[in-house]
């Protein structure tokens, strides 16, 4: 029977002696090192557990509307490949018969336009479109460059 | 004897007063500085896309970017109030919330960064104390505004080369009451060049040398036939990439035109002709 008046006694242990006990009040504290949480937190980061959000279930006439729109957006970008491609033989043709042309009218003229054009570079100058344009749109102050003689 | 000789030098050029006259015509553009204008349904499609792409976005990791205790997280939470919670003890007729991380997983999660600066929602405030209290230039913290898409030559300027930013433009000049492309002909028969050389020098000497530009090739992308003027015009195709065309002299008239704007301009029968070139961006 418990009687809390009685001295307690483990067994094991002579009645009477001192039992150790580490106790910390408040907040419990994890026993792993700072460099073992960093990891950790690192790979929470990107693990998927628990940040997942909830499978698309789309009903049938959602499914419908979606098919609808991918459709529609490839028709586009068909459309629109389709006539860059027209485009580009169009050019093609007429560079094929502007040379053409030229060899009948002036063969020493097509030699000119047929020569090999050596050391020509892209130029650094020509600029990729951005979204926004730059403070200064456009450079003004070129000159050309003095020819070293 | 002297006719002789002149007649042989005249057959060797191609500038025979019989055949065609050989001429170089410019096709001068200059490229898009901006991305090109979205049309609407390129617009609204990416809409779609970016809804469903942020719907099926893992929830965001704000422990890892935000530690607890700091004053970056205070922030954080103030502007990001957490989603309802799932009381059992309250019927939710749209579905029960599913809190995981606090973000319900149902929906997208709608973040909201503490910013560097002063956002007007926070503020609660007009624009008054904004401008009164613009930011330095210098100043890393502040807000980032990108200049517009549209200048001031988009008005009415359309000489401008800072018109249309978004557009190829290309040059064309008034000769004969006409708006054409720029056109060349070799005066003297005494030397051959070649056509892009006709076509850089006409162009120096009509638009000055602070032009520095880029010919695409040498070799000729077009030829048009004037029946007209008895002319074969050679298109040379070349990009603006910096500089200016500043007419030589007083009375030429020149302006910097995108595609459909030529179409206006140009001849029905050469337009036609040449729309193929052009660039519709």
């Amino acid at each position: 029977m418990f009687n809390p008046f009685r001295p307690s006694t483990i067994s094991g242990f002579p009645s009477g002696s001192v039992v150790l006990k580490t106790f910390v009040r408040g907040k419990r504290q994890s026993t792993q090192s700072a460099s073992t949480k960093k990891v950790v937190n690192q790979l929470s980061a990107l693990s998927a557990s628990r940040k997942q959000p909830k499978l698309l279930n789309l009903c049938n006439e959602d499914l419908i509307k979606h098919r609808t729109i991918v459709n529609a957006w490839k028709m586009f970008k068909r459309r629109e490949e389709q006539r860059r491609h027209n485009q580009l033989k169009k050019q093609y043709k007429s560079i094929y018969n502007a040379m053409e042309d030229l060899k009948q009218t002036s063969p020493k003229l097509f030699e000119l336009a047929n020569a090999k054009e050596e050391g020509k570079r892209f130029p650094l100058e020509m600029r990729v479109p951005t979204d926004f344009p730059p403070t200064q749109p456009w450079v003004y102050n070129y000159s050309p460059k003095k020819e070293t003689k | 004897m002297r006719s002789a000789v002149g007649r042989a030098v005249v057959r060797a050029y191609s500038t025979q007063s019989s055949g065609p006259i050989v001429s170089s015509t410019l096709l001068l553009s200059r490229n898009p500085v901006i991305t090109a204008e979205l049309q609407p349904f390129e617009n609204q499609y990416y809409k779609y896309q970016n809804e469903l792409w942020r719907r099926l976005m893992w929830t965001f990791p704000k422990w890892f970017y935000f530690r607890e205790g700091t004053a970056s997280e205070q922030r954080f939470r103030q502007l990001n109030k957490n989603p309802v919670a799932n009381n059992p003890d309250i019927e939710f007729p749209r579905g029960r919330p599913e809190l995981r991380h606090s973000r319900d997983r149902r929906f997208k999660q709608e973040l909201r960064l503490p910013k560097t600066y002063k956002e007007e929602v926070e503020t609660g405030e007009g624009l008054e104390s904004e401008a009164s209290a613009a930011p330095a230039q210098d100043d890393l913290a502040r807000k980032i505004v990108p200049n517009s898409r549209t200048t001031k030559a988009d008005e009415n300027d359309q000489t401008s080369l800072e018109r249309r930013l978004a557009r190829t433009l290309y040059l064309v000049i008034k000769s004969n009451d006409k708006w054409t492309l720029p056109n060349f002909v070799e005066e003297s028969a005494e030397e051959l060049k070649a056509l892009h050389v006709l076509a850089e020098e006409g162009l120096y000497k009509i638009g000055g040398e602070q032009i520095n530009y880029f010919n695409v090739s040498n070799t000729p992308c077009h030829v048009y036939n004037n029946s007209n003027e008895n002319k074969k015009e050679y298109i040379i195709k070349s990009h603006i990439l910096s500089g200016e065309f500043k007419p030589q002299d007083e009375s030429l008239q020149f302006l910097w035109l995108t595609k459909e704007e030529l179409e206006k301009h140009l001849d029905r029968a050469y337009y036609t002709d040449i729309a193929h070139l052009l660039s519709s961006v």
